[in-house]
């Protein structure tokens, strides 16, 4: 049985260890990330949304074809901090729009709200989850999650490199969020044009949200908390790598039009001229047009600030 | 201590009241104007809603004028208005401005408390014990003139699509709102309102019926005219009345949670949203659903959604209502507002809407 996942969502931590639990309970369940097709040339999507959303939207419509049902987790709350109002609507905006695809495309939906703290909250989603997809798509077995083996669990945390102590000084940080960093077509391929020309890479994710997220402290006051958990984690990173460990440079990559970053672009240029001696800094917004020749000339002359011209 | 507020539709006569009764200095800001958005826009970046843009800009030539502590509305997650002070504070220290801030809580809770003892603690040093006397009173004057000036609006709206010639109660309505702010005493303000609701009732009215939508969509957008581009007059000299739920006091009663009945109404709105949207999207999103679905129920002509570029939540409301207008049959207008030089872009979209309502009303079109 083939379950649709965007691969968008799958760069948000807990997504990935939910689906871990989900195919530890059912061998059976195979996961569809990417479409090979294409979704519907019209959609009844607003079209200054930001570009990751869009993106998702159309992956999970062209999934559509390819899967026998679709699994849009509604990321609600993660680690007690929110995830942009976008994911609250994700799979309602899916769901609107599967009228623009023929009544035998449709698959069921199922959309598990995501409001967690802990593995023991994740676990019950998972099992709730699994109980659904298995009413739709009557899978034979249903192994129970106590079954899962411990060591599997949280595989994403594991993930995390420990960078407290590596030397970043000839190293290019890159913040954003997740689904920025991980996707090609998303970032414009930035990570990988500095791979070109010889950089290292660290990216905001590398360390883990509980520091990044104590980092962004510093900066709440009473109500006026940062309270998305993304923003936690970019504005975290920027304290990381501009004080604990400072890298080469920083790069923020922002996607146009997204809501979060617009105001982070202003406390994060602000952070920046308050830090004596702070790292060079720039921020790329990527947006479906960006060209790559526009992504090489910035970041040749990104480069050349750091390493290049030496002024006196 | 010469105290500040942002423009939102007339919520500055509410706060200008208060500051008068309870003896305190303050410097309204001047009339949005080109350079006002000129500021915001220039200390921001593109992505950043219009609202902050012009709030930014309010409050920067407010500290022009001599005023030293802004006066803020807040707000909550999950929407980017909950973390508008904070960012405009920093924008305005890094333009190098000497204030003091205080955020009106949007939402009373303990955290919202802690912050304002904080924020107050060196203010509360600068008012005597008649200021603080005088308080309840000037709160009281300043919730009765923000009643008064509500209704007038309503009235005004309602007037105006009917009126041979608009401009008149657009003057009146200016003539009246002065009168209110002007006022001293309860019975001076409740004299100025009367005599504005006579004024309008007298106004010349033609014979052709008139259209009727409902305004939807982000509040501030909504409230402030010169964000929204004056949608609500310029529809009304079209000859339609265009109603609204967002008022500056709704939003008190609906933070003060003390108003059991809007919260019992505005639940109800979340449960009909959920034919399109299943989960609290957040900010009005799924109100500016709803309202529209109440909107196709009570027979209005169509709805005007109004929200800022870059708007989340009402992105989300605008991509459900371009479903939700062909299934319910009412034509919905997205109006998206950003930049300064919009007036005749939306003087032709509304044209084009009244003529589509017109033509349905006739039956010349389905």
């Amino acid at each position: 049985m083939n379950i649709g996942l965007p691969q968008e969502l799958l760069h948000i931590d807990w997504i990935a260890d939910l689906k871990l639990m989900l195919e530890q309970m059912n061998p059976g369940m195979a996961f569809v990330h990417v479409s090979a097709g294409e979704a519907p040339a019209y959609l009844n999507l607003e079209e200054d949304s930001c570009f990751p959303f869009k993106k998702m939207i159309r992956n999970a419509l062209a999934l559509h074809k390819e899967v026998d049902a679709l699994l849009l987790p509604r990321v609600v709350e993660m680690d007690g901090f929110l995830a942009c109002p976008n994911f609250r609507a994700f799979p309602d905006i899916v769901e609107l729009n599967t009228k623009n695809i023929s009544s035998n495309e449709k698959k069921p939906i199922v959309s598990p709200i995501i409001k967690v703290k802990n593995n023991k909250e994740l676990k019950a989603i998972a099992k709730t989850t699994a109980k659904e997809l298995n009413q739709i798509l009557d899978f034979t077995s249903l192994p129970k999650l106590a079954a899962m083996p411990k060591t599997n669990q949280n595989q994403s945390a594991l993930n995390k490199t420990d960078i407290q102590h590596q030397d970043l000084s000839k190293t290019i940080a890159i913040i954003g969020h997740p689904y920025v960093l991980a996707d090609k077509r998303l970032n414009n391929g930035v990570p990988e044009l500095l791979n070109i020309y010889g950089y290292d890479t660290v990216f905001s994710n590398n360390v883990p949200f509980e520091e990044l997220s104590e980092l962004a402290r510093s900066l709440d006051y009473f109500a006026k908390k940062m309270y998305w958990r993304s923003a936690r984690e970019i504005i975290g990173a920027f304290f990381f790598f501009s004080h604990i460990n400072r890298s080469a440079g920083i790069i923020h990559l922002a996607p146009f039009n997204c809501g979060i970053d617009a105001l982070l672009r202003i406390e994060l240029m602000s952070m920046h001229k308050r830090i004596e001696g702070a790292p060079r800094f720039m921020t790329i917004v990527c947006d479906e047009h960006t060209q790559r020749d526009h992504v090489v000339t910035r970041i040749e002359a990104f480069l050349d600030m750091i390493y290049g011209i030496r002024i006196n | 201590m010469k105290v500040t507020f942002p423009h939102l539709g007339s919520m500055y006569i509410f706060c200008k009241a208060i500051a008068e009764t309870a003896g305190i200095e303050y410097v309204l800001p001047r009339p949005t104007s080109n350079r006002t958005r000129e500021i915001g826009e220039y200390s921001t970046n593109e992505s950043v809603c219009l609202p902050l843009k012009i709030i930014l800009g309010n409050f920067v030539e407010a500290l022009e004028d001599g005023a030293d502590t802004i006066i803020m509305v807040g707000s909550g997650p999950p929407c980017r208005l909950g973390l508008y002070d904070r960012i405009i504070k920093i924008v305005l220290k890094d333009m190098g401005h000497d204030f003091r801030w205080l955020t009106i809580p949007g939402i009373f809770n303990w955290q919202a408390f802690m912050q304002n003892h904080e924020e107050t603690k060196e203010l509360r040093k600068e008012l005597s014990f008649a200021n603080f006397a005088k308080f309840p009173f000037a709160i009281l004057m300043g919730w009765k003139k923000m009643n008064w000036c509500e209704h007038l609006e309503k009235t005004a709206a309602r007037i105006r699509a009917m009126a041979i010639r608009p401009n008149e109660v657009d003057h009146m309505l200016e003539h009246t709102l002065e009168a209110i702010d002007k006022a001293g005493t309860m019975s001076s303000l409740s004299k100025a309102g009367k005599e504005g609701l006579e004024a309008f009732e007298s106004v010349e009215k033609n014979k052709r019926p008139p259209l009727k939508v409902m305004m939807v969509g982000e509040v501030y957008t909504i409230m402030e005219p010169s964000i929204n581009m004056d949608v609500e007059k310029r529809l009304g000299h079209l000859g339609v009345i265009v109603e609204r739920s967002s008022y500056f006091s709704t939003h008190i009663r609906k933070g003060s949670r003390l108003d059991r009945k809007l919260l019992k109404k505005r639940k109800q709105f979340l449960d009909n949203a959920g034919r399109y949207l299943k989960y609290d999207v957040g900010a009005e999103c799924n109100f500016s659903v709803a309202e529209t679905i109440q909107a196709a129920d009570e027979g209005y002509d169509g709805v005007v959604h109004v929200y800022p570029f870059s708007c989340m939540p009402e992105n989300n409301a605008a991509s459900v209502l371009s479903i939700a207008g062909p299934d319910l049959n009412i034509p919905i207008l997205p109006v998206v507002i950003d930049r300064q030089d919009m007036g005749l872009r939306i003087d032709t979209q509304l044209e084009a809407f009244v003529d589509v309502l017109r033509w349905r009303k006739q039956g010349q079109i389905l």
